[in-house]
């Protein structure tokens, strides 16, 4: 009798399954799981494996600490990948010929379109009749002193047809003037706005969005704009689409000066030569290259674009983590997912963001094997206990999820992790056929980050994980699939009216995020894991399924940490009913759900090892 | 017709919004000021809300409590004698929805409470507290040049902004005083 410990480092958690092995029959203890220390074959992996260790010894009533008990310790032999995520953007906006207000604040003033020069508040007064102005107001002049000074300039036939104002005062001077005219508020930047240009202010009546500013023609039509500079105005029409107010400013001593970036070709290098796809194709084309170059030897970027300083960027960072040279990096999958890229808008005075095209590039890197004999040696001498490295990760992810009630061979695992998705078939004879994608939960996390505008990581795993509800009393909230539900407490009210993310144990956590609502969060996130993972299942059951037919694979079983999530499991099961294979989440030894595979192939390949 | 009565008015006075008016309730301690209750009525005005306008004795929750009863839109604030104010809801019995414990004294705080009280009305997240944080931009990534010696797009185009600006402002100053002498 003996007790075993399989132990599963992995690139975020170390998993432990403590089992007694009595002859072949195995009674499964207690599980652990942490997060990993370090790089994943390093030695800093060790103290991740203690503390998972320890709280499986500990939940099978053990000292946390005591590793005596455990006769031997198994660890896997860890697929020698690590996966990378960059972002590019494809296109940009430039604004050149004039300066514009687009942001949105919640409460302008009055209503409708003034067309004026731009004027200081402070010289409205010494206007002459008859001159139509715009007055920016600062922050620093109170709304009742504003509001008498545009009275005052209208009764003396100054027309007055629009204001800019710095502070929150858009709708109180509004109501104390005696005819309606647009007002945009809220303009932090408000020193940048240039003074004595032609100007023109639209805003929308509530519930609606402006119109003329957003239209190219109606643009030219307002200042005059020669066919040529219609064409260099699109930028700011387009920036300003769906905004409720917005300012456009003619400068007329711009010079016209447009940069492009290009994106540039990516190369790829497979067996019958090099192949080139242009990144501004989109990732539809990139991954029908990919595809037509399988097995892939290596991706470069076109030197000198934005995916050629993106592909090295990733080379060295790949680099630096495995201490290979730089050369000899060899990238052999990436998975490129179209995305949108808030960008801040050039020329712009209230810090507007114009959301540009991007696309997303997952990468997955081949190291040379793992130096896990070396960690075992260290753990085995730090420990006490004797460290055996067991079989391929790919063949105890298969003997772990064999475990989950209703499988057999020939049978297909998906391990859903957070740096790449791997896929092995087993057929009935016991062969195993393996592969390892680009692209998986931390690609997702980068998506939902940058098309919602923030960088926060954390935040965007939280969205990733949980579901989304917007607080609509101090009692209620109304979840993302319009059910209702009541608190007996009132709720906080840091989270009143806001979008909020729901987590486990009726925690609600605000999101402090300008301009948001539950539908384009919801549709963000899924979006994100359908591109991602999704795609990646077919991807990768194409690979593994014998003769490259997914129709062929009867049973799919969905394992690792980001097959645990919500929704993931169900939108691959949905997708792979169409091909007639039982997709579903893994249930390893009946109760550790999709976690827990390889380590428990460890334990149970011990008994077949007869070790 | 003055547009500022429709928004704001005092209890028992000509100047009283209608009764049956949607309007949120604000009830002050008798040692307020009236230009509290306008910096209040202010920030609901701001948010289209209308603001009532009454003074009684008591602490700021009891008078927040009071205020929110009264009101049809089930929303009440309370300012009390030392630099306190509340925000009850009706729904919410037990204690204020929002407390401040001191400050109720300055401008900017007093406008907060007008404009959070509308907020809640219209079921729309409340503002932040500290002033600079209403300001802050949604972070995103700046345009960036790979690989290339040029400067950083989104400098030089600010750079030549200003530039520009400044040559128009002084143009401009230039040609207009040319002109009326």
């Amino acid at each position: 009798m003996a007790i075993v410990a399989g132990i599963d480092i992995g690139n975020a958690t170390t998993e432990t399954a403590l089992a007694r092995v009595d002859g072949r029959k195995v009674t499964f203890l207690s599980t652990g799981i942490k997060a990993t220390t370090g790089i994943k074959g390093t030695l800093q992996n060790i103290a991740g494996l203690r503390s998972s260790l320890g709280m499986a010894l500990e939940k099978a009533g053990f000292r946390h600490d005591e590793y005596g008990a455990v006769d031997v310790i198994r660890l896997n032999q860890a697929a020698p990948v690590i996966g990378d995520v960059a972002m590019e953007t494809v296109t940009e906006t430039i604004v050149t010929e004039s300066t514009m207000i687009g942001h949105n604040p919640s409460t302008p003033g009055g209503v409708g379109v003034g067309l004026g020069l731009t004027v200081a508040f402070e010289k409205l007064r010494d206007l002459p009749p008859e001159e139509a102005a715009i007055p920016i107001i600062e922050a620093k002049h109170d709304y009742e002193l504003a509001a008498s000074e545009i009275k005052d300039a209208i009764s003396r036939g100054v027309r007055v047809t629009a204001a800019i104002c710095q502070s929150d005062d858009g709708v109180l001077i509004a109501n104390r003037l005696p005819c309606v005219i647009p007002i945009v508020d809220e303009v932090s930047a408000i020193d940048r706005v240039p003074l004595g240009m032609h100007c023109c202010v639209e805003v929308a009546p509530p519930g609606r969005v402006i119109e003329l500013l957003a239209n190219p023609y109606d643009i030219a039509t307002l200042f005059g704009l020669s066919p040529e500079e219609t064409k260099h105005i699109v930028p700011v029409a387009r920036a300003l689409v769906g905004n409720r107010s917005a300012v456009v400013i003619r400068t007329p001593l711009g010079e016209v000066k447009e940069r492009r970036i290009p994106a540039g070709e990516l190369y790829i290098i497979g067996p019958q030569g090099k192949r080139t796809v242009n990144v501004e194709d989109g990732a539809d084309d990139i991954q029908k290259t990919i595809l037509a170059c399988y097995p892939v030897d290596n991706i470069f970027g076109q030197p000198g674009t934005n995916v050629g300083g993106m592909m090295e960027r990733v080379r060295r960072t790949m680099s630096d983590l495995t201490e290979i040279p730089i050369a000899d990096v060899y990238i052999r999958d990436l998975l490129a997912v179209d995305t949108l890229v808030p960008q801040k808008v050039v020329g712009g005075v209230a810090g507007e963001f114009s959301l540009e095209s991007g696309v997303a590039l997952a990468v997955m890197v081949k190291t040379e094997e793992l130096p896990m004999q070396k960690l075992a040696a260290a753990i085995s001498r730090e420990l006490g206990v004797k460290v055996e490295v067991g079989g391929v990760e790919a063949d105890m992810a298969i003997r772990g999820a064999l475990t989950t009630p209703g499988t057999k061979p020939p049978i297909a695992i998906l391990d859903l992790g957070a740096g790449s998705s791997d896929a092995s078939f087993m057929k009935t004879d016991g062969s195993v056929a393996l592969t390892h994608l680009a692209g998986a939960g931390n690609m997702v996390n980068t998506i939902i980050a940058s098309e919602l505008g923030f960088e926060d990581t954390e935040l965007a795993e939280a969205i990733k994980r949980n579901p989304l509800c917007r607080v609509e009393s101090a009692f209620h909230i109304r979840q993302e699939d319009g059910t209702v539900r009541f608190f007996s407490e009132p709720l906080d009210p840091s989270a009143y009216g806001r979008v909020s993310l729901l987590h486990d144990g009726d925690i609600l956590q605000p999101l402090m995020l300008p301009h948001i609502n539950v539908e384009r969060v919801r549709a963000t996130r899924r979006k994100a894991k359908q591109e991602v993972f999704v795609k990646n299942a077919i991807r990768a059951l194409e690979q593994v399924a014998p003769s490259n037919n997914i129709r062929l694979v009867d049973y799919v079983v969905l394992v690792g940490g980001s097959a645990k999530d919500f929704e993931i499991a169900n939108m691959i099961t949905d997708a792979l009913a169409r091909y007639g294979i039982v997709a579903g989440r893994g249930n390893i030894r009946s109760t550790e759900g999709p976690r827990n595979a390889v380590a428990t192939g460890l334990v149970l390949s011990s008994v077949a090892n007869g070790s | 017709m003055s547009v500022f009565s429709v928004w704001f008015g005092q209890v028992g006075t000509p100047s009283a919004l209608p009764e049956k008016k949607p309007a949120i309730w604000l009830i002050t301690d008798p040692s307020c000021p009236e230009d509290a209750a306008r910096k209040v009525a202010d920030g609901c005005e701001e948010e289209g809300t209308p603001l009532a306008w009454d003074v009684r004795q008591g602490s700021a929750s009891d008078l927040a409590r009071e205020a929110c009863l009264s009101s049809h839109l089930e929303t009440g604030i309370g300012i009390g004698p030392d630099g306190t104010a509340a925000i009850a809801l009706v729904s919410v019995s037990e204690k204020p929805y929002i407390e401040m414990t001191s400050g109720a004294a300055d401008e900017k705080r007093l406008r907060w409470l007008g404009q959070a009280a509308a907020r809640i009305t219209k079921s729309q997240p409340i503002p932040p507290r500290s002033e600079n944080a209403l300001m802050t931009p949604l972070k995103a990534e700046e345009p960036k040049n790979a690989q290339t010696d040029k400067q950083p797009a989104g400098e030089e185009a600010e750079k030549e902004l200003l530039t520009r600006m400044l040559t128009e402002v002084l143009l401009n100053g230039i040609l207009k005083g040319g002109g009326l002498k």
